[in-house]
């Protein structure tokens, strides 16, 4: 773990700093003689030779590049949202705080509705929910898509028919679109995780406390408010953890979804630099990631704190 | 709980079916439209349904196995990537599970304070997306000259995997009593035996839950197998990926979509017998807190 986690992080570190030396360029002429006409023609070509050296220290240079912080644009009073990092960094942001309330309503709702359907139902209904989360997320979006994106597709008839506004709906017309089917797409993916950790949980509430809470008179709402609900309460809080680290990964929707053009996110970002340029731009996508992994480590801090201590407690 | 009048039993047998039908549904439409022709599956959804165009180019039947012909066919290759991914994902669960048990164990029995420093850096490195991983790997891989190999791939999936692993060997073990190591070592095994014959019996549950985490993680996996492998060794998902690109200008976007149901038909199986496992999995680390 810490050769192949550890080592490369600091690499990333490392390559958010410094740099080869950049490309020299050199100007080649490749004659070719026609062997029939005898005619000798050139063709002057630019070609790019990386230097071999020793890297050299860039220091922010990567960090204030404009697909990353952009520190000359926004000193110079860019809009934020034309700089790819701001943006994704919004769209990042814009997911998980749109899709965790739906996806912790909805998981409680299904957790509360399988639990209360008869017995031999309850094997279907775990196994059909579990399929959004556990399928392939490129295959799951994909799916989506297609039914979502063409013009006779079923989901884009069902949108046009219910959502009055959407006349002739279309998902790449206008970021607010992209946007919100990714995050459509996230509810329905997200939502079985909750919905499992919910129902589990709703198996271990004390059947004590309910017998006690009838005792006294309580209704099944007021049961259900004042002995279930704060039973949930400690599991709200790992599925909110567990949606935040999982929002930064997101990747594979824009992908399939082909929405790069409106919406990136940070990740989306990373895989860009590296994977979909010609020349992997290594720099930028260290820092990148160097200003994600902070970004993630800041937000972790406090759970962190408080798992350090639960060990404490525990050890002594 | 028998107590619900009949409106309520109405409404939430009634949510229940929609909840099944939108989890469900949009795999079982795409697996029916997987035998139909392009025109039917990307045209108006009740040509997809009953297939007119299909019929009309294959006298009369509604099915047709075109997409997977394409799809497996010499120039596309799935079925060679179907090949690749069986030995990533078999290959990460196995060395993962290895050292995963080992290492769970380890420090589920340890009271030293380095274990709690090493649970903790594992806590962290689980919460970093895995593509900033790939920003690290990709150059030194690409100097040693030996990047797109599989078992780089493969090594990478198992460190991103391990964190994971660990803690979930781990949250097992701690389930299993002390004492029983304890009376094991009292009966003059070495800890090695002790573990081996007394403690790995009770915790095959936990190895095939975790097990199947990894292999979900390694099967699911987009961010390294589509930068890390070259073009012949990659594997199911970034293939399917490379399809859409493809797909655009050849159109035949049929091949992607019986990609797709083949990739999505082992999962179901999975599911399907390891629902318990599955449960069971997901929720151990939310007891634990």
């Amino acid at each position: 773990m810490a050769l192949f986690i550890f080592v490369p992080l600091l690499n990333v570190l490392y390559t958010s700093l410094f740099s080869a030396p950049p490309p020299e360029e050199v100007l080649s002429e490749v004659c070719s003689t026609n062997f029939l006409t005898g005619v000798k023609t050139c063709t002057e070509t630019v070609d790019l030779i990386p230097v071999e050296g020793p890297d050299v220290f860039r220091g922010l240079f990567y960090f204030c590049n404009r697909s990353v912080l952009a520190c000359q644009q926004v000193l110079a009073g860019e809009d934020l949202m034309n700089l790819p990092f701001y943006k994704a960094m919004a769209f990042t942001l814009f997911y998980t705080v749109v899709t965790l309330p739906f996806v912790i309503v909805f998981g409680l709702i299904v957790a509360l509705v399988v639990d209360n359907i008869v017995r031999p139902m309850r094997g279907p209904a775990i196994f059909a929910s579990l399929l959004p989360f556990i399928v392939t997320p490129l295959v799951g979006s994909l799916v989506l898509f297609w039914m979502t994106d063409n013009n006779g597709g079923i989901l884009y008839s069902i949108i046009n028919w219910t959502v009055f506004w959407a006349d002739d709906f279309s998902l790449r017309a206008s970021p607010a679109a992209t946007w919100s089917v990714i995050a459509i797409y996230g509810v329905w993916h997200v939502t079985p995780f909750a919905f499992i950790v919910f129902y589990a949980a709703l198996q271990t509430v004390s059947q004590d406390q309910i017998e006690a809470a009838m005792i006294d008179g309580a209704r099944k709402f007021a049961r259900f408010r004042y002995v279930v609900l704060p039973h949930l309460m400690p599991l709200v809080t790992f599925v909110t953890l567990m949606h935040i680290m999982d929002a930064f990964r997101v990747l594979e929707p824009i992908v399939s979804f082909q929405a790069h053009g409106n919406a990136q996110s940070v990740s989306y970002l990373i895989y860009e630099h590296l994977v979909l340029q010609f020349d992997k731009r290594y720099g930028t996508a260290a820092a990148t990631s160097v200003l994600t992994i902070l970004i993630v480590f800041f937000m972790l801090f406090p759970v962190l704190v408080r798992t350090w201590r639960d060990f404490k407690i525990a050890a002594r | 709980m028998n107590r619900n009048g009949t409106p309520i039993l109405i409404v939430i047998y009634s949510f229940a079916f929609i909840w099944m039908l939108l989890a469900a549904f949009p795999f079982l439409w795409t697996m029916w439209g997987s035998f139909k022709f392009e025109s039917d599956f990307f045209g108006h959804w009740s040509k997809a349904i009953s297939g007119v165009d299909t019929r009309t180019f294959t006298d009369g039947s509604a099915f047709t196995f075109i997409g997977y012909e394409i799809a497996f066919s010499s120039e596309r290759m799935f079925g060679k990537a179907i090949l690749n991914t069986l030995i990533v994902t078999v290959c990460t669960m196995a060395i993962s599970l290895t050292f995963g048990t080992l290492g769970g164990y380890a420090l589920a029995r340890s009271t030293a304070k380095y274990a709690f420093v090493l649970l903790i850096v594992a806590l962290v490195f689980r919460a970093l997306p895995h593509i900033t991983l790939v920003s690290g790997y990709m150059r030194p891989l690409f100097q040693l000259g030996i990047w797109g190999d599989m078992w780089v791939a493969i090594l990478v999936l198992v460190a991103i995997n391990q964190p994971f692993t660990l803690w979930m060997m781990r949250s097992f073990f701690m389930n299993v009593p002390r004492e029983l190591d304890e009376s094991a070592m009292i009966d003059g095994c070495s800890r090695i035996q002790g573990f081996w014959h007394v403690i790995m019996p009770v915790m095959w549950p936990g190895v095939i839950t975790t097990g199947l985490f990894s292999f979900l993680l390694a099967y699911n996996d987009f961010a390294i197998t589509s930068s890390l492998l070259s073009q012949e060794n990659t594997t199911m998902i970034p293939r399917i990926s490379s399809f859409l690109g493809s797909a655009q200008t050849d159109g035949d976007q049929m091949a992607a979509v019986a990609a797709v149901v083949t990739a999505t038909a082992p999962l179901f199986v999975l599911v399907m017998v390891f629902q318990r496992q599955i449960v069971s999995g997901l929720t151990s680390g939310a007891v634990k807190g």
